[in-house]
């Protein structure tokens, strides 16, 4: 019924555009445009991607057309809805299409709500608003429509107690509270791991096809543009660059920074030497890792876990987040003790007390996600490339400096940059001066907990590029964390795949890629979202349920 | 408990409010804990206690310490241990009752005294030892006639009963309040005031009492002791017709007062010396030449005139003009003399070697201003003293090897060495007890005669020779006097005492109509 | 349940440290004899006064017949006037919690409405005015203020007296000079917590679904901008009695404020112990009753109490 009458509108409307946004432009200062003269325009119940790095505007050019632009910013350009036209630089007026024509989620699910308000009260206040029904029946409907198993039952929970998928889901139900006709996504599965992210997205998918509504998915991630998205437009320095179907766009990208950001995609093609014939420098042996949650549960962290890390390899290790991946790198450098088994660093038990200890921690560096919060702020980039050195007392004191410099110039941060701070530099910038302040103590294993998750794609692929290049002249161990698989993939000699603190698989790069064997490696691989990749709804994987309540 | 405590604001309110006519309020710093005399020894509560009590026989401040009638109508004194009081007849107390002897023995019974008895009472049970407590033996040898004998020759006899702790408390009454404590909370007395309210720190009410039988009467219908803490508040409560006289007034706030459109500055010295004390078992100024030397060295008139102006004098040696017939008036003031001071010290070897003064930051008015100069004016002489500022009295005067010089001052609880030098720096003195120095035989004999004999003449020989000794062995230093500054708001006229006592009866006050 | 009696019983802890504390601090620091008798006394009348008050026994046996005294509500006798010192006390609480319970209130009402409004217009010259204002009000202190005010309003106006309570006026000087610092502490906190709610992710799921700036604020904002603003108020509690101590000696506040310096001064033991016991038990009780609060209004803490409990269980079992 409802799918016969949305064929009948799209044949006559889906023609001409519903929604376009005409030069807009947003200035934060009067003077200059830091997002200049973008247009684009959407049809009904159509998918249209934006793509770009962060800083391109993406999000502020959605903010505008939200009117929920920063105080000190302005706007000028119109917006045309449905033969309505409104103009951008009255951002006050806009609160009129917010909830009931355009709505929209955000990137990070956990603080998208009140936490102090029940799932049902942020659903019963969002249908009021928009002067809907808000009885507990609407609010169970809005959530299943949002793809929320078992809605009944989350109504009471607060926003802490559910998953970050959950989340997402009850802020996808109060963007629909309103039953907009536009749903803005800011990149909406960006913190979430892939295998919700395409559950999510192929649910968006599902409601801008049933209800005809019209979605506009930001997104840094090709991938996720290119399979869920008819056209696209990319941004590139507050400028929309290219603008068209995805085909046309990705597979003859006319801009520079187009085909820079699809050359960063075919990380997959570097070549694996399958290292792993060196001796094992570590070596874990059966671990276990349990602890009692503050409910008085017991959560295995790691279960039997027995794996080497060769001498010159670089160890993928992948999983969803609470997969024990990083319990793993924890029990590296002895943040973490195993409840039982050992592990063994050259065949001795690891150990950080005492003198061998400390000689230890110097062998085995360790590489955060967060290179802002690893920095000292106060201290210039190459301080903080000396200061390793001074702290265990390696080397000359006058030679310390010099050594430094010779480090950070082979990691291509030029000598203008020594006397910034960290906050002055850019994010691929900040992961170099960290992984250079691992390097100048010449370890022998080095530990990378997500260390290039916080960098943009096109930043990402330069990084890894660098850390490969540096493994192989100083034929380092790597034991490379992500959660991201083509990361792993693009790095990883051998790949060990985690879940619920088990080993799942335990393979060679290309064999677990080419021919997983177990299903939830397979599943892992399938919600990847692939360049060019045909549309088709994955099977959801059956994520558990995380804690609701008690 | 809801209730009483709602009440007790409304009392509050209710008790302070409401100005008459002849209603005054006397913003005071401080406030006695107790008003029975014999509970506390204190300057605020002398300046009360005068207008509630009465003792047997006056101080008349105001024609130079003579010696008047007050409850008792004459006294003779038969020999150096015993005297004998006629008393007024028809003198009220305020409970109603009539004052005849059986009040004086109960007065100075031992029950009342506690001086045998130290278990009863607050703090003070043991505070009027040292002036009475050489009492032997009081007789009533009928309804107004008393006759009281000491248990050693007495110079002071006829002092010790017109001054503090002797004032007359009603028997009756005592016993109707049925103890101690309850006693001090409704003291009856003879005076042209009585008690009404006392509100431990807070305040003290006094209201007139109409069958006086003096003739100087209550000047207001009620008198309000209402502590004010900040010397500031005391002033613009005055300048706003808050309050009609105020004391404690600092010396740097004499100007705004004097300045001000409708209100005065009266007062002056109180009875009192501010000086210091030397402690002489200590080696470092253990030899007497350099003790004399630290006298020589003060210019006691530019001090006095730097901290005070005009409102202070320095007193002609450990005495003061109220002493009447012992007042030594050829005597001139401690001299000055950096030479003189200079020459002892080399003769004694001084060598520059530190000596502590311990003062504490205001205690007295003005203390570590006065302390300062006093350093800087040894300095000129050469002598290295170092400044301690102490935090309480026990830290003042703790006994080890860096107790050199302290403060003091000096009361003349009666207008007599015997009151003044001598209670202080002899052997009964607290000093003397607790070995700040030790008294030379010479002197305790000196003291002895001073004590004892009742020849003017003699005493007035010995107290000089006594003071010529201490001037070249001396165990402290004569400053200046310890004034008592009051501001007056306009209209209201006040005669201030040459004592801490304040006197609201039509002597003192008068008030424009 | 569980967490409420243990908080309880902490606090009664609490208390007997604070009175273990106070009675070791004043015994050490100086000799109540000598501060109420007067450097004067002879050592016969000290020797006397210690024996009346048991002040020769050891520090250790004082100690306990002391603390015995708490356990059993028996808080002594005043050192100055004999009298129970529960009953001077108590003559006195009266006119502080007139003083303090209203300037808390009005703390209250002025400082929050004006931190809300300062950040709902963050950035402009409203907003820093008001700052600006606020720091000058906490910053100075309350002893200039007060007289300040004196003789603004008392010498040259000649509108209100400056001491004592005489009838309501009494009230305006003493609580302006209390409340411009605490208004003005809790004017900035409130902005400070609302700024971080208003830039926090919530607010645009809420705008984005069509609420309007009002309701984002009355639904969102504004109740979570209240848990740190409970935090203050427990610590607020304390800033008002410190307050008080001077705004009573400065405007002659007959309140429990000025008692506690005199009582001090005079080393007057068990009514310095009872101030300072009231101060502390009033203090735990207002941090009590915001923990709770907290529990009532965060479900977060909610279930970490309950799941801390449970734990204990899960230890003991």
């Amino acid at each position: 019924m409802t799918q016969q009458i949305i064929s009948n509108i799209s044949d006559l409307e889906m023609a001409k555009p519903r929604f376009a946004v005409s030069d807009l432009c947003i200035s934060f200062d009067g003077k200059t445009n830091i997002v200049d003269q973008v247009n684009f325009s959407l049809n009904k119940g159509e998918i249209f991607g934006i793509v770009g790095e962060s800083g391109s505007g993406k999000s502020l050019t959605c903010r505008a057309i939200m009117g929920l632009l920063p105080n000190k910013a302005t706007a000028s350009g119109s917006l045309h809805i449905d033969g309505q036209d409104y103009e951008l630089s009255n951002q006050a007026q806009l609160h009129k299409i917010r909830g009931s024509i355009c709505s929209m989620i955000f990137q990070d699910p956990m603080s998208a709500l009140n936490p102090l308000m029940t799932v049902e009260k942020h659903l019963k206040l969002h249908l009021s608003i928009n002067n809907q029904q808000s009885s507990r029946n609407a609010c169970i409907h809005l959530l299943k429509t949002a793809g929320m198993s078992n809605p009944k039952q989350y109504l009471d929970a607060y926003p802490h107690q559910l998953s970050g998928g959950q989340c997402q889901r009850v802020a996808i139900a109060l963007a629909m509270a309103g039953k907009p006709d536009i749903l803005i996504a800011d990149e909406p599965t960006t913190a979430l791991d892939v295998i919700l992210q395409a559950e999510i997205l192929d649910k968006l998918t599902q409601i801008a096809k049933n209800t005809g509504m019209s979605v506009i998915l930001i997104s840094h991630d090709i991938g996720v543009i290119s399979q869920y998205c008819s056209r696209v437009a990319v941004m590139y320095k507050g400028k929309i660059v290219e603008q068209g179907d995805v085909d046309t766009v990705f597979n003859h990208a006319q801009h520079s920074y187009t085909q820079e950001l699809i050359a960063s995609l075919s990380l997959s093609t570097l070549t694996h030497l399958g290292r792993c014939d060196g001796a094992p420098v570590l070596n874990y042996q059966s671990v276990n890792v349990s602890y009692t949650r503050p409910d008085g549960s017991i959560v295995k962290a790691m279960q039997n876990v027995s794996v080497n890390l060769h001498k010159g390899e670089i160890l993928g290790i992948v999983g969803e987040s609470g997969s024990g991946k990083t319990t793993f790198a924890k029990i590296a450098v002895g943040l973490v003790k195993p409840s039982s088994g050992g592990i063994q660093f050259e065949d001795k038990p690891l150990s950080f007390s005492g003198q061998r200890g400390k000689k230890l921690r110097q062998r085995i560096q360790y590489v955060l996600q967060d290179s802002l919060g690893s920095l000292d702020p106060r201290i210039d980039v190459l301080s903080q490339v000396i200061e390793p050195l001074t702290i265990h007392n390696v080397g000359a004191p006058n030679q310390r400096r010099d050594k430094a410099i010779k480090l950070l110039e082979r990691m291509g941060i030029t000598a203008s940059l020594f006397s910034r701070y960290p906050r002055s530099l850019s994010g691929g910038q900040r992961q170099r001066i960290s992984l250079a302040r691992s390097l100048i103590l010449q370890p022998e294993i080095l530990i990378c907990d997500e260390s290039v998750s916080a960098l943009d794609v096109a930043v990402q692929a330069q990084t890894l590029n660098l850390l490969v290049e540096l493994q192989r002249e100083l034929n380092l161990s790597i034991l490379f964390i992500s959660h991201d698989l083509s990361v792993i993939r693009h790095i990883s000699d051998r790949v060990v795949v985690m879940r619920f603190g088990e080993i799942v698989e335990l393979a060679d790069t290309h064999s677990l890629f080419n021919t997983p064997k177990h299903e939830y490696t397979k599943s892992l691989i399938a919600s990847l979202p692939e360049f060019n990749r045909p549309t088709e709804p994955t099977t959801p994987f059956d994520t558990p349920d995380l804690m609701v309540g008690e | 408990m809801k209730l009483k405590l709602s009440t007790s604001i409304l009392a509050l309110c209710l008790s302070v409010s409401a100005a008459q006519a002849y209603d005054l309020t006397i913003a005071v710093a401080h406030l006695p804990n107790t008003l029975d005399p014999v509970m506390e020894n204190s300057n605020v509560s002398q300046r009360i206690i005068y207008n509630l009590f009465d003792t047997l026989v006056k101080v008349d401040y105001r024609d130079g310490g003579k010696l008047v009638s007050g409850l008792a109508d004459s006294w003779e004194i038969i020999d150096a241990k015993t005297i004998e009081f006629t008393l007024k007849k028809g003198v009220h107390f305020h409970d109603g009752t009539e004052m005849t002897a059986k009040d004086i023995l109960f007065t100075f019974s031992p029950l009342r005294l506690g001086h045998d008895n130290v278990a009863i009472g607050g703090s003070g049970t043991v505070v009027s030892k040292p002036f009475i407590g050489g009492i032997e033996k009081v007789e009533a040898i009928d309804e107004y006639t008393v006759r009281i004998s000491m248990k050693d020759d007495d110079a002071l006899i006829i002092h010790r009963f017109a001054n503090y702790p002797s004032q007359i408390v009603s028997k009756s009454a005592f016993e109707a309040a049925g103890s101690y404590e309850e006693f001090a909370l409704h003291i009856v007395g003879t005076g042209p005031y009585k008690f009404s309210n006392l509100t431990l720190d807070d305040h003290v009410i006094i209201e007139k009492f109409d069958n006086y039988y003096g003739d100087n009467k209550a000047a207001a219908d009620k008198v309000t002791f209402t502590v004010v803490p900040e010397i500031s508040t005391r002033i613009a409560g005055l300048r706003a017709g808050q309050f009609d006289m105020i004391t404690e007034v600092t010396p740097d706030h004499i100007e705004e007062i004097d300045k001000a459109e409708n209100a005065s500055i009266a007062g002056g010295p109180i009875l009192n010396i501010r000086g210091l004390v030397y402690d002489s078992t200590n080696e470092i100024i253990g030899d007497p030449r350099i003790r004399e030397a630290l006298n020589l060295a003060i210019d006691r008139e530019t001090l006095a005139q730097a901290l005070y102006q005009n409102h202070t004098s320095v007193p002609h040696g450990w005495q003061m003009q109220v002493f009447g017939k012992m007042y030594l008036a050829d005597r001139p003031i401690p001299e000055f003399n950096i030479e003189k001071a200079q020459k002892l010290l080399k003769e004694a070897g001084y060598n520059g070697e530190e000596i502590v003064y311990r003062t504490q930051n205001s205690y007295y008015t003005s203390q570590i201003e006065t302390a300062q100069i006093l350093v800087a004016m040894w300095k000129k002489a050469g002598l290295n003293v170092k400044l301690a500022v102490k935090e309480n009295w026990g830290q003042v005067t703790e006994d080890n090897e860096t107790r050199h010089i302290f403060d003091a001052s000096f009361t003349a609880y009666y207008p007599d060495p015997m009151g003044q030098f001598w209670r202080r720096f002899g052997p009964t003195g607290g000093w003397a007890q607790n070995d700040v120095y030790i008294n030379t035989e010479e002197m305790i004999v000196l003291g002895k005669t001073l004590a004892t004999e009742t020849d003017t003449a003699i005493r007035r020989d010995v107290f000089t020779t006594m003071l010529d000794k201490f001037e070249t062995n001396p165990r402290g230093a004569v400053l200046h006097e310890l004034t008592q500054i009051y501001g007056v708001r306009k209209g209201l006229t006040y005669s201030p005492l040459s004592t801490s006592y304040m006197d609201f009866t039509t002597a003192g006050v008068s008030v424009e109509k | 349940m569980q967490w409420t009696l243990s908080r309880i019983l902490r606090s009664l802890l609490t208390l007997l440290l604070l009175a273990s504390f106070t009675f070791f601090a004043l015994s050490l620091s100086a000799d109540p004899a000598l501060q109420i008798l007067g450097p004067d006394a002879q050592p016969e009348i000290v020797q006397a006064f210690k024996e009346r008050w048991h002040l020769n026994d050891s520090l250790w046996q004082r100690y306990v017949t002391y603390i015995m005294g708490i356990i059993q509500l028996d808080f002594g006798l005043s050192y100055r006037t004999g009298a129970p010192a529960i009953d001077i006390v108590m003559t006195r609480l009266p006119a502080t919690l007139a003083l303090m319970i209203p300037t808390g209130i009005a703390s209250l009402l002025i400082g929050i409405p004006v931190g809300i409004y300062a950040a709902l217009r963050q950035g402009t010259r409203t907003d820093r005015l008001i700052m600006t204002a606020s720091v000058v009000g906490f910053a100075v202190p309350n002893f200039l203020v007060g007289i300040l005010l004196m003789y603004l309003f008392s010498v040259w106006l000649g509108w209100l007296t400056p001491s004592g309570i005489i009838s309501w006026m009494s009230w305006i000087m003493p609580m302006i000079t209390m409340v411009s610092a605490e208004a003005g502490i809790f004017a900035r906190f409130t902005r400070s917590a609302m700024v971080e709610i208003l830039s926090h992710p919530m607010l645009d799921t809420s705008l984005a679904g069509g609420l309007n700036e009002h309701q984002g604020l009355r639904h969102h904002v504004l109740p979570n901008a209240l848990i740190p603003l409970l935090t203050l108020v427990g610590l607020f509690a304390g800033n008002l009695i410190g307050g008080a101590v001077i705004t009573e000696n400065i405007f002659a506040w007959p309140g429990l404020g000025r008692l506690l310096v005199e009582s001090v001064a005079a080393r007057d033991f068990a009514v310095v112990q009872i101030i300072v016991l009231l101060i502390g038990a009033s203090m735990i009780l207002i941090n009590l009753l915001v923990d709770l609060s907290y529990g009532f209004i965060d479900p977060r803490i909610r279930d970490t109490r309950r799941i801390s409990i449970k734990r204990n269980k899960v230890a003991t079992a």
